[in-house]
């Protein structure tokens, strides 16, 4: 192992990330914690009370649960795209980003699923999901399909943290409590760096790079399927599975930004998460977010010109400023013209504000979601027989707002303990751009 | 005395040019006066239309001209009905802009004279522009009817020919010809032509036509601009056509079936299978990693 520490980033630069134990530290995660167990709270009232405790009725089935799972899944498929695709082009500049992408990938692919099981009346019959459940469901392909990627994608993520934990169960740089010692040289898998260990790791990653790619665009289209495969207005739609694939895609990138800058600034890491990162994923995220916008106006262009009934009744609905007017000009204007502009304009295009530029983004998708789901539920296609105001339209109750900011606040909590383990960045660039290196020695 | 002559041969001349000068105002008076008077001849053609049992008139108003029949619209037309030497208003009605007006029979009991003839008039005033005309119709009153019959195992259309007597008794009529047509995509397909004989005509139905899905074919009977019965259409609907099976294979599936289609688990369990033989691949690589670093001892 010794022979190859000249590969390493100096750990040193990480020692305030692993090992700080300041004031803000413990607050953050004391607001954090009192916020998921507030969340607990809220699900054990909506287990005794069942589903009437939540805005969701005959009509808006799925309120913002299915909105969050959506978002959530959606930033997970995206991370695996990038992570894979990161490693299988070995891009030259990956390393700070890779090890990000891929845990954003792991955290949200492990909360998404969560808010499909809030979203379940009765939680006690979930087994019957693989009991009963059948193959021609778009459903049972997704629950199937996302047990394979979630597997497949903490392997990637925990080969990818290989070499870095066999270098912090060696190194005595810093000062790691024993149970972290023990922890790192389990968790290390005996891996020294030697050539046929390096050989077998690279060939395990890139195969499952190479898998997770078509299975997580696979997945972001079964997704978008339980919606496009129904008759709904504004549902019904060919091209749901790419635009799904884009709106994830830009989530995705927006989110990792914002954590490169938060980690960029919070523990002094401009040596190693630099301009440059920012400038290259901020090119990266205008791209994207011209397709996506290309694919939205597509989408709203041709259900708004078409005008049959149930379409342009949504369309209607979504463009209403007494409903969910402000939200369609958030979502489809400020959160793709903006982002776009600031990444564009030179003068504009600082770090903040590519944080900034990436926060609207994933505001603007979140929102994007909950005006993509609720008016068409709350346009159904057969007549209503109870018109309560309550079942026609949807407003989220205070258990959902709760349960929804646990969520994040989940999120927050295990991407804060995991990167008080290991670092936020990929610190073997031996193992990534081993070939890379030989090819220009070589050269 | 001279300057009187001249007086008086300045005022004859005066009087003269002033006679020319209104006679010529009046010669051109007269002159477009000949034009209207000399008003174009018009022309009425009156035919006589049973189509389902439903009888009207058809008249068609023109007049004639060299570069074709030029149709007098908007001309007020009376259709009269003739018993004997009165007459009977039956309607008025106008022409379109093709000279066309229809005059509806349905309801109105028409008796024919003792062989069976009525008499039908149109006629038309005339106006300022174009000459009256009048045109006289004179026509039976037949009954046709439809039937499809197997004859010894034959399909057989029989169509029945009767007409109607002012003496209220019933006639058979013969050598009448009757064309049988089926309707296609741009128009209509001969089936075949019969004489009625004693009131009968008779045709062995194709057994190649096709038909819709449950091989229903229309089947229309006209005796055309017949001198004694004019136009008649008669239609029906019989399933003896060669049934019309689409030759597109509908794929029957519903989200609720419990038998997903064979393609849909094939590709599932390959997809599935395949993602996990490569995890086994990586479990396997992993593993040979972490037996090479116990021996490893040089690192």
């Amino acid at each position: 192992m010794k022979k190859n520490v000249r590969d390493f980033y100096n750990l040193l630069s990480f020692a305030r990330q692993l090992d700080s134990k300041g004031l803000f530290g413990f607050v953050w995660m004391f607001v954090i914690i009192c916020c998921i167990i507030v969340g607990f709270v809220a699900l054990f009232s909506q287990i005794i009370e069942g589903h009437a405790i939540t805005g969701m009725r005959d009509n808006v089935v799925w309120g913002i649960y299915i909105v969050n799972f959506v978002f959530f899944m959606g930033i997970s498929y995206a991370g695996a795209i990038f992570s894979g695709l990161l490693v299988l082009l070995k891009i030259p500049w990956r390393a700070p980003i890779i090890r990000i992408t891929q845990l954003v990938s792991v955290i949200c692919g492990l909360i998404g699923p969560l808010y499909i099981f809030l979203c379940i009346g009765r939680l006690d019959r979930v087994y019957f999901l693989f009991i009963y459940g059948r193959v021609p469901s778009p459903i049972i392909w997704d629950i199937f399909a996302m047990i394979t990627y979630l597997i497949g994608n903490i392997a990637f993520l925990f080969l990818l943290l290989v070499p870095d934990l066999a270098h912090l169960r060696d190194t005595n740089e810093l000062r790691l409590a024993p149970w972290r010692k023990k922890l790192y040289t389990f968790l290390a898998l005996n891996y020294k760096g030697s050539p046929k260990q390096q050989k077998d790791l690279t060939s395990a990653l890139k195969i499952l790079a190479t898998i997770l790619i078509p299975i997580s665009v696979l997945l972001t289209t079964i997704l978008s399927w339980i919606f496009g495969m129904t008759t709904r207005p504004g549902w019904n739609s060919t091209i749901f599975g790419p635009y799904f694939v884009f709106a994830a895609l830009y989530a995705g990138v927006a989110l990792v930004l914002v954590i490169m800058w938060v980690f960029r600034k919070r523990y002094d890491l401009q040596d190693y998460i630099t301009d440059l990162h920012f400038n290259y994923i901020g090119i990266v995220m205008i791209i994207i977010a011209c397709i996506y916008a290309y694919f939205s106006f597509n989408e709203y262009f041709s259900m708004w010109y078409s005008f049959q009934k149930w379409d342009a009744r949504v369309m209607a609905r979504i463009t209403d400023f007494d409903r969910y007017g402000w939200l369609f000009v958030f979502t489809n204007f400020i959160g793709i013209i903006v982002p776009i502009l600031i990444v564009s304009i030179k003068k504009l295009r600082s770090i903040r504000n590519i944080g900034i530029a990436s926060i609207i983004i994933i505001l603007g998708m979140w929102v994007k979601r909950y005006i993509s789901i609720i008016p068409t539920l709350e346009t159904p296609l057969f007549p209503i027989q109870d018109s309560r105001i309550e079942y026609v339209h949807y407003t989220a109750s205070w258990v959902e707002w709760v349960l929804t900011f646990s969520g994040l606040a989940l999120f927050l909590f295990l991407i804060t303990v995991i990167t008080k383990i290991i670092p936020i960045v990929q610190l073997t660039e031996s193992l990534l751009n081993k070939e890379a290196r030989e090819q220009k020695a070589n050269s | 005395m001279t300057k009187t002559i001249n007086f008086k041969i300045h005022s004859i001349y005066l009087i003269l040019l002033l006679l020319i000068l209104f006679q010529n105002r009046s010669s051109s008076e007269v002159l477009n006066d000949s034009i209207i008077q000399e008003d174009t001849t018009a022309t009425i053609d009156l035919s006589y239309f049973k189509v389902n049992g439903k009888s009207h008139l058809s008249a068609e108003l023109y007049e004639q001209a060299n570069e074709g029949n030029e149709p007098i619209g908007n001309a007020t037309l009376h259709f009269y009905y003739q018993l004997g030497d009165s007459l009977f208003l039956i309607n008025t009605i106008s022409t379109n802009s093709e000279g066309m007006a229809i005059c509806n029979l349905d309801g109105l009991d028409l008796v024919g004279d003792q062989e069976g003839f009525m008499k039908c008039l149109c006629s038309f005033s005339g106006n300022k522009q174009y000459s009256s005309a009048r045109q006289q119709l004179i026509i039976k009153n037949l009954q046709i009817s439809l039937s499809f019959q197997l004859i010894d195992t034959t399909k057989t259309i029989v169509i029945k020919g009767i007409e109607s007597t002012g003496r209220g008794d019933q006639k058979v009529i013969d050598f009448t010809s009757v064309e049988l047509f089926t309707p296609t995509l741009f128009g209509e397909m001969l089936i075949g032509s019969v004489e009625f004989m004693n009131g009968y005509a008779t045709l062995d139905f194709p057994t190649d036509i096709p038909g819709d899905e449950e091989g229903n074919i229309e089947v229309i009977a006209r005796i055309m601009e017949n001198g004694n019965y004019g136009n008649l259409v008669l239609t029906s609907t019989k399933n003896w056509g060669k049934e019309f099976i689409p030759q597109m294979d509908m794929a029957h599936h519903k989200l609720w079936t419990t038998d997903p289609p064979v393609w849909m688990l094939i590709s599932f369990i390959v997809l599935l299978g395949g993602v996990w033989s490569l995890y086994i691949i990586v479990f396997f690589k992993v593993r040979r990693m972490k037996k090479t670093g116990i021996m490893d001892i040089n690192y």
